[in-house]
């Protein structure tokens, strides 16, 4: 700072918030009694500041609704019921594949779809898999014999304490039974989970007080809502995770792509401008990172094509009402995945790592239940963060260069917004994700390399080339199947992949 | 009142006191918070008590505590993320804009209040996660290295947010 040229935003902004040392209060006091113009600039600062502070106040606030309460008892709880604790993790584990799900934002609810599943014929399996722990056995997936295995009978009395059923227990009809008791707290989690391929799932999870079964999820197709997977967390025992052994795979329906809106008439060629409209809509409704849709022009370049996959009805018409009055815009859904070759063998491919690194793990994690936590929310973030860099990545493919530079100053304001929200949403992900994996990091993660200057478009791809193989790490060393020496260079590798993406998302915002 | 930059006293029978002095004062800022992160209300009382407890057991281990009311955020926030649907949304605000008008001097006073917070709230939405995350501590009376510690971003990181967000905001004011 000196009289001679103006007080940055940045310096007025410190002024006004008095972050500004004594000396650079000083000079910035001599500006500013010098400096009109500076002082109009401080004015409008501290208008919008004060705003701001009103608008906190009265509006934001009183709408949170704090509820009244009174001081509580200072005694530890035995257990917080309140901690979300994701037991797909070790469902995630007998995953050799690297998934990629994206929450949707208006999943069903639990009853809905438990219906529907209810509602549709069980396919029949040959058998179910058993893990909790290293023990792992296989049954009939219709118990019709009783057992004479001690460890499975002692898997059988758990169910039969928890009233729920241990002769079908990989089934919607049993989950529902056991649900609509009258559990104690009850909450329930519904996930819509896309996998890579495109098949689609939904995951049920509820959380109890009642009973011995503090939590139950169940997994099921999209298209068919048949039961693919179940797991368990029974007190004071490992995870218990049933799953379908070698079924043949769950009827789909054929793959069959249906127009639900009909096109509207397309009078003039689409141009980016329409292209950003529709992401800039999207946006709007919390719809382009995180769910599968794709955006394009078509080849002719006649109409901006948007695309969704195995998506809820009230998600569609929500994503058609926000898109129904943008020009040039065609709106197409598949009804069902793509049935892409079989994968069943993957999905039960998985084993346990080598047992003493896992171990290694897990002390460093504080325990087994903390490991499985840290896995669930560790790939939870993995996933925001890499559909918020794919996001991106296809705002950087649609608007190249030249198509940036001829857009308007207002298509151009609405294109950094967008930007802008990605860039934030992943340094807000990638924060968190350094927080869940702190205690497999051996020191704090640095920031170390600099990023050279580039165009937005080229850092975001290399964003999303980070994102991806911290994903595929992550994937691997924390719910994947390799031998110590392995596991011990992912460790390794962990803080280069953070610090490097950290670098990236840095470099990307300034 | 309970300066919050000061340490409570380590005594039990005085810790007590203090600490429910403490809650009293503190309790809806701490809660407001959590509601804003997107804790579903029906959890957000029980980690606002968790956060106390918290500082209850850490004052009898005898920790010192600099900043009493940063500590409090920085623990609000990470418990909050644990309980916190994934991703989630800041939360939406819809305010019941005859309530706001009620409050007001007059109806004339009423429609500008009005337009004022109309335009506060429409570049609200159109800032980053992070930098309404930022400006909300901000108007709780946290520094920008506060701040930072509560979301566990450096101070530089604050300091862009903020520049960024006020001057949004001084654009809807003045506009």
């Amino acid at each position: 700072m000196d009289n001679r040229t103006h007080l940055s935003t940045d310096d007025l902004i410190l002024f006004m918030d008095r972050e500004l040392d004594p000396a650079q209060t000083a000079e910035a006091e001599k500006h500013l009694l010098l400096c009109a113009e500076c002082g109009t600039r401080l004015q409008a600062l501290q208008k919008g500041s004060a705003a701001h502070h009103r608008y906190h106040e009265q509006i934001l606030k009183p709408t949170l609704q704090v509820p009244e309460t009174t001081w509580p008892r200072l005694k530890p709880k035995p257990r917080h019921n309140w901690t979300l604790w994701w037991a797909a993790a070790a469902l995630a584990a007998t995953l050799a594949v690297v998934w990629t799900y994206f929450p949707l934002r208006t999943e069903p609810s639990a009853q809905e779809v438990l219906e529907k599943a209810e509602a549709a014929t069980e396919s029949p399996r040959r058998e179910l898999v058993f893990t909790t722990g290293p023990y792992r056995f296989a049954r009939p997936a219709l118990l019709e014999t009783a057992t004479s295995d001690a460890r499975v009978q002692h898997i059988q009395a758990l169910f039969v304490q928890a009233d729920y059923s241990w002769a079908n227990p990989l089934s919607a009809r049993s989950f529902a039974a056991w649900r609509n008791q009258h559990l104690r707290d009850k909450r329930d989690f519904v996930t819509a989970i896309h996998e890579e391929n495109g098949r689609s799932f939904y995951r049920i999870r509820t959380r109890t007080d009642s009973g011995i079964l503090h939590s139950a999820s169940l997994m099921l197709e999209a298209a068919t809502y048949h039961p693919t997977k179940a797991s368990f967390e029974f007190q004071g025992e490992n995870l218990i995770e049933v799953a379908e052994q070698t079924s043949p795979p769950p009827p789909s329906k054929p793959q069959e792509a249906q127009s639900v809106a009909p096109p509207k008439p397309v009078e003039t060629a689409a141009t980016p401008e329409d292209e950003l409209r529709v992401f800039a809509a999207l946006d709007a409704i919390g719809a382009d990172a995180e769910e599968p849709i794709d955006v394009t022009l078509d080849p002719a370049h006649h109409s901006v094509l948007v695309t969704g996959m195995g998506m809820p009805p009230d998600r569609r018409k929500q994503i058609e009402a926000a898109l129904a009055s943008l020009p040039n815009t065609i709106v197409r859904f598949s009804s069902s995945p793509a049935v892409l070759p079989d994968r069943e063998a993957d999905s039960t491919a998985a084993s346990p790592s080598d047992t003493a690194f896992r171990q290694k793990l897990q002390d460093k994690a504080g325990g087994a239940r903390q490991l499985q936590t840290l896995t669930d929310n560790a790939l939870d973030i993995s996933n925001a963060l890499f559909a918020q860099s794919h996001a991106l990545l296809v705002l950087a493919q649609q608007f190249p260069p030249p198509v940036e530079s001829a857009l308007t100053p207002a298509s151009a304001s609405t294109l950094l917004a967008l930007r802008q929200r990605h860039l934030g949403a992943m340094s807000y992900a990638l924060r968190r994700l350094q927080d869940q994996l702190r205690p497999l990091l051996a020191d704090d993660v640095m920031i170390t390399g600099n990023q050279q200057p580039a165009p937005w478009q080229t850092q975001a791809a290399q964003l999303y080339e980070s994102t991806r193989n911290l994903d595929r790490l992550l994937s691997r060393l924390l719910a994947g199947t390799y031998d110590a020496p392995a596991g011990e260079t992912m460790v390794k590798e962990l803080p280069d992949d953070l610090s490097k993406l950290d670098s990236l998302v840095l470099a990307s915002s300034k | 009142m309970i300066a919050l930059n000061e340490n409570l006293r380590p005594d039990t029978a005085s810790l007590g006191a203090d600490l429910e002095q403490l809650y009293a004062e503190t309790r809806a800022s701490v809660c407001s918070y959590l509601l804003y992160i997107g804790v579903p209300s029906s959890q957000a009382q029980e980690v606002t008590q968790e956060v106390y407890l918290r500082l209850h057991q850490t004052m009898l281990k005898g920790t010192q505590i600099e900043n009493l009311r940063a500590w409090l955020f920085r623990v609000a926030h990470n418990l909050g993320l644990k309980v916190r649907h994934r991703e989630r949304a800041f939360r939406a605000v819809s305010p019941d804009w005859n309530q706001v008008a009620t409050r007001a001097e007059s109806a004339e006073d009423s429609l500008l209040n009005r337009q004022r917070h109309t335009r506060i709230a429409a570049a609200m939405e159109t800032l980053s996660p992070q930098q309404r995350h930022c400006l909300y501590l901000r108007s709780e009376g946290l520094r920008y290295r506060e701040i930072a510690e509560v979301i566990g971003i450096s101070s530089s990181s604050v300091n862009e947010f903020l520049r960024r967000a006020i001057a949004r905001l001084a654009e809807a004011a003045n506009g």
